[in-house]
């Protein structure tokens, strides 16, 4: 076995052992984030709707105690905000009220985090920044190496002058078919 | 062990270990970086970790303007944060809006309506009852959590205004409502169409809520 051979089994094998943790969760996440137009991938949406007495269409500073009172919330209200003429907008940290000061109906939605999905995401969408950054530039480079040992493994009908090197061709050409089809044809 | 083998293995583990010491260099930039400025750590612009997207010195620069601008205890920076200075009223930007289309703006006001599918975009309300404005990003530049919902944010960017007619505004209004999970009522709109003023975001600073 050649020393440059042995290098990329060597190179393969161990950073391959570190990737998987964060490669499953690229991947789920990957999935999750892909289909963001059917549903929140970090998020489950909790509606639920009630009636209270109808406090009538009045100036804001008059309907919101009314409002408050009706609605005795166990949180804290963050903001109230008088979104339209018959709508009082009520926010808590948890949950945002819609209320119909003409008809009395209450909209409650609230944004339940995904166990797991909703941290994952955080990871792949690189919201906090900082530390993660740097995992991730390294995780890349990591994945690089991978990708450019992996078809060096092994020789051969299975390897890069065989079957392997059709794998690999086909994993170029894809992405290149894709990009022309969509964008330049 | 076969001394050949035995080299090679030295060799590779001489490249993993000048890799994890990449790492680990980063790691203390990292810290190095964020430690002095609790906004940052709390989410906001590294400019360090975020070469790619902000102009690090400029970004440098109004990240500081942003730390000795804000009420204690500070906000969560989003993007390239606000630079220092007054905020104009909602109710004055959009009283006449033409004259600052296209011009940088910076408002403040309460977080009223957050997207839920992308967090690329947050809607401030304004001074005056019943009006708002919208700061858009871009996706996946800044993400807006839902969580920040009512809480105060200063916001600044470009005032863009976005002509409709009455089918297009209907056609938007509608989606957005969609992805809201709201309703939508056409007859809202004028039919002589309308113009959509809202903020091309470039950074926000949101302050730390009263409750928690």
């Amino acid at each position: 076995m050649s020393k440059f051979r042995k290098v990329c089994r060597f190179l393969h094998r161990e950073l391959g052992f570190f990737a998987v943790g964060l490669t499953v969760i690229y991947a789920v996440s990957g999935v999750a984030v892909n289909h963001v137009e059917d549903w929140n991938p970090s998020y489950e949406q909790v509606r639920n709707e009630w009636t209270i007495a109808a406090p009538g269409i009045a100036p804001t500073e008059t309907v919101s105690p009314l409002v408050l009172e009706q609605l005795s919330l166990e949180e804290p209200v963050r903001n109230v905000w008088r979104a339209t003429e018959d709508v009082l907008r009520v926010i808590t940290p948890s949950a945002t009220l819609d209320v119909n000061l003409a008809s009395g109906l209450v909209r409650e939605e609230r944004l339940v985090p995904r166990p797991i999905l909703r941290d994952v995401n955080f990871l792949h969408l690189n919201q906090g920044k900082g530390l993660w950054t740097w995992i991730a530039d390294a995780y890349a480079v990591i994945l690089l190496l991978l990708a450019l040992s992996g078809p060096f493994l092994i020789k051969g009908r299975k390897g890069l002058t065989g079957r392997g090197g059709v794998w690999m061709t086909l994993g170029f050409v894809l992405p290149i078919v894709v990009v022309v089809f969509e964008k330049y044809l | 062990m076969n001394p050949e083998l035995r080299q090679v293995d030295m060799r590779s583990m001489t490249v993993i270990a000048a890799l994890l010491a990449i790492l680990a260099l980063g790691v203390v930039t990292s810290d190095a970086v964020a430690d002095p400025d609790p906004a940052k750590a709390a989410g906001g612009c590294d400019p360090a970790a975020c070469a790619s997207t902000c102009k690090s010195a400029t970004t440098e620069a109004k990240a500081q303007s942003v730390s000795a601008d804000l009420p204690a205890p500070g906000g969560d920076v989003y993007g390239e944060g606000v630079a220092a200075g007054d905020t104009m009223p909602i109710s004055k930007l959009l009283a006449q809006p033409e004259k600052h289309l296209g011009h940088t703006v910076r408002v403040q006001g309460p977080i009223v309506g957050v997207c839920k599918s992308r967090g690329c975009w947050i809607e401030i309300a304004s001074d005056k009852e019943m009006q708002k404005i919208q700061l858009k990003v871009e996706d996946g530049e800044i993400v807006f959590p839902p969580e920040i919902m009512g809480q105060t944010a200063i916001v600044e960017g470009v005032l863009e205004g976005i002509p409709m007619t009455h089918e297009q505004a209907c056609a938007f209004l509608e989606h957005e409502a969609e992805c809201q999970g709201e309703s939508f009522d056409r007859s809202t709109v004028p039919a002589e169409g309308i113009t959509m003023y809202r903020i091309k975001g470039t950074g926000a600073v949101v302050l730390a809520s009263a409750e928690s």
